[in-house]
């Protein structure tokens, strides 16, 4: 009796009695027709069962496959992947990926299991031809003799029966993959084929995706490649032109006090073109001088703002009051003033905050905008105005000069742009004066711009904003603290001078005892330490280089201490170690040889009667 | 008391000249003015002579400034030994470099001439 599943034969079932005639009747025909269909509905249920068994099986690998694509961007792991879950999917003796390289015209083979072939021409063996054709091929039995017949090489270890699928992306095929068994014939099926091809379909995708993040990879070390070269070239330039420079400025200050000191004097005639002559030299190395020392803040400008771009300028924030800003910028600028007999006027609203901000790079904002502003001003007058304004601070920098056209008010913050015709306006200062502005002011979280209208004048506007209310509880306690330390010596505070040389600590008692300091010194890290626990003084003056401990290290100790963290410490050195100094919270910092105008403006602003934060 | 020497080292024959001619007075205090025209004739000098105080450019041929520092503070016990280094300006990180290899400070190009013989006097004990 046949055993039939669906409309297929797939077996028999006999009886046969060896000892009697008409030994099975009717009843037993039929009986065993139950049997037989009971049995080949089971065998279909067990061929179902395994079916869906081996296509969860199948679903899981390729669910792992994709998620291995989606997940590698790097080349080799996804190809590694991809090839060992082929090989367990399909228990194949032989999996390979085959890339094309369309430029070389090469077959190479990233991942082989199984084999090991050297790349190969497009052209040889059945990969090519699948390549080709774009068509998946099935080859069960013969699969030489078919090759053969076709002309194809064969490649490789041979197979008995082989299974390969085109990988496209769009339309375009990139590569083969392909299982193979060595051991038997009709190894795989139809199904096999589609399960291949859908799994191939993704990686067309996962390899174009690391292809992408490849070139993005590649893009991205360029430009950092390019970026490290620029700096690199800027540093060599900057050296090429100061080498120069050193010399030209160098050289005229050394010809003007030559000339001064030992020919000028010399030189004695009633002769009105010699008397002229011994004016002139002077007058005409000064503007040598000049002129040096602009190209050197020019190039200083060049390097600043690259090295913003590049990030790598160093920042030295600190809790600041803008007023102290804009006067310093005000008194570096006043001889800008006389010049050209312009009025300066300044409006700054009483009781600002204190803001979070880099004292001389905000400096630099400011003489900037100061310069431009008296640059392009010829009658009139200029005005700074600072108020707080929504949560920040608002400094305003206003001109009565040529003004700026509303077409070109966007460019002024561009690099290297200048507005107006530079054939017939010749071009004042370098054009980087404003885009630097705008690189400071933004690093500090404000902004920047112009309001201006031709021939009446323009104002600068840019806003920093104000600290979080946290750091103005804490000056608040530091300003009770300093009442407290004023009072204790009749209103006279004190200053710790810690130096190792004798003459220096001399120097500075003289100096500022004058401006009614009481003065404590001593001569190492050590003692300095002890003094200011046991004394409290109201600032310290800290030498760096001195033995027992160096000024840094007192630093850190005096900062890292509750009782002593809000003195003001004012170091005094010749290591110009800015990050370090703002790394350990040092209040100043100023560089020898002592500018003692400097060092008094340091002291009333730390610690002076208009000072808003004290000890 | 021990001769005050001090080296100027420069590959660029103009600023040798005009550090000999920012420090020639220093020859009325009988300080010895001694000059280098690389890194590797820096060291010989320094080893040979023993100067207090070397004025050393970093971008040198041969043995750089950082170079000779370094040597100096490996090969040869001169506690005494003041380097100031010469560089430019927009080299932090070379700066920081310079004084983890031993130079006790550095004056950025252009420097000016009056800094220059000022910070020798103090050095030297002079001022």
């Amino acid at each position: 009796m046949p055993i039939i599943t669906g409309t297929k034969l797939i077996g028999n079932v006999s009886l046969q009695n060896l000892d009697k005639e008409n030994a099975y009747n009717e009843s037993d025909v039929e009986l065993l027709e139950t049997l037989v269909n009971s049995l080949s509905i089971a065998i279909e249920n067990t061929r179902l069962f395994e079916e869906t068994k081996q296509q969860a099986n199948q679903m899981s690998i390729v669910n792992s496959v994709s998620q291995a694509m989606t997940s590698n961007l790097d080349l080799e792991t996804l190809f590694k992947r991809i090839g060992d879950n082929l090989q367990e999917l399909f228990r194949a003796d032989i999996v390979y990926i085959a890339m094309i390289d369309k430029v070389t015209n090469i077959i190479s083979f990233p991942y082989q299991y199984g084999d090991d072939m050297a790349p190969m021409k497009y052209g040889e063996g059945l990969t090519s031809k699948i390549i080709e054709t774009k068509e998946s091929r099935l080859i069960n039995k013969d699969v030489q003799l078919r090759n053969d017949k076709l002309g194809i090489k064969r490649i490789g270890i041979e197979a008995t029966s082989y299974l390969g699928v085109p990988v496209f992306y769009n339309d375009e095929v990139l590569g083969v993959l392909s299982v193979q068994s060595t051991k038997e014939v009709g190894r795989f099926s139809d199904s096999d084929t589609h399960l291949l091809e859908t799994i191939a379909a993704n990686v067309g995708i996962a390899i174009h995706n690391a292809w992408l993040f490849e070139d993005a990879e590649k893009a991205r070390a360029q430009a950092e490649q390019a970026s490290e070269a620029k700096s690199t070239f800027l540093s060599t330039v900057s050296h090429e032109l100061r080498t120069p420079l050193t010399s030209v400025i160098g050289f005229a200050k050394i010809i003007k006090e030559k000339l001064e000191e030992r020919v000028l004097p010399f030189v004695v005639s009633d002769e009105k073109k010699t008397k002229r002559a011994k004016v002139q030299v002077i007058q005409n190395l000064d503007i040598v001088i000049s002129e040096g020392e602009r190209l050197t803040t020019l190039i200083n400008t060049v390097l600043d703002l690259v090295k913003i771009e590049a990030g790598r300028l160093d920042w030295n924030m600190q809790e600041l009051s803008i007023s102290t800003v804009i006067n310093q910028a005000t008194d570096a600028t006043s001889s800008l003033f006389e010049q050209k007999s312009l009025p300066l006027h300044v409006e700054i609203e009483q009781n600002l905050p204190k803001i979070l901000g880099d004292n001389d790079r905000l400096i630099q904002v400011m003489i900037n905008l100061i310069s431009n502003a008296v640059k392009f001003t010829d009658e009139g007058d200029i005005t700074i105005k600072v108020m707080s304004k929504d949560g920040s601070i608002q400094i305003s920098v206003k001109d009565s000069g040529i003004g700026i056209a509303k077409t070109d008010q966007d460019n002024v913050f561009e690099k290297f742009k200048q507005v107006g015709d530079t054939l017939t306006d010749k071009p004042k200062g370098t054009g980087l004066g404003l885009p630097i502005c705008k690189e400071i002011v933004e690093y500090h979280g404000g902004k920047i711009w112009v309001d201006s209208e031709l021939d009446k004048g323009s104002t600068f506007i840019f806003d920093l904003p104000i600290d979080d209310p946290k750091k103005a509880s804490r000056q608040r306690s530091a300003e009770e603290a300093n009442t407290q330390s004023e009072t204790k010596n009749n209103g006279q505070k004190t200053i710790l001078i810690v130096d190792d040389e004798p003459e220096i600590r001399n120097l500075l008692r003289q100096e500022i005892s004058e401006f009614g300091y009481i003065i404590k010194e001593v001569e190492d890290g050590k003692q300095a330490v002890e003094s200011v626990r046991t004394h409290q003084p109201d600032l310290v003056i800290l030498d760096v280089m001195m033995p027992e401990i160096n000024g840094f290290d007192v630093a850190a100790i005096l900062k890292s201490d509750p009782k002593t963290k809000d003195m003001p410490i004012i170091v005094l050195s010749i290591v110009d170690d800015k990050q370090r100094v703002s790394n350990l919270g040092i209040d100043a910092y100023l560089t020898k040889p002592i500018d003692i105008k400097k060092l008094m403006k340091e002291i009333e602003k730390l610690i002076g009667k208009d000072a808003q934060i004290g000890a | 008391m021990e001769d005050l020497k001090l080296l100027i080292v420069d590959d660029e024959p103009h600023i040798r000249m005009l550090l000999e001619q920012t420090l020639e007075d220093l020859e009325d205090e009988d300080v010895e003015i001694l000059v280098a025209t690389n890194g590797q004739e820096a060291f010989d000098i320094i080893s040979k002579e023993k100067p207090q105080l070397v004025f050393l450019d970093v971008m040198m041929p041969k043995m750089n400034g950082f170079e000779v520092c370094e040597k100096v503070k490996k090969e040869l016990n001169m506690e005494k030994l003041h380097i100031v280094l010469l560089t430019a300006k927009g080299q932090d990180a070379d700066r920081e470099k310079g004084l983890n290899a031993g130079a006790n400070e550095y004056m950025t190009k252009p420097f000016d001439p009056g800094t220059i013989k000022n910070r020798a006097m103090t050095i030297l004990g002079l001022a």
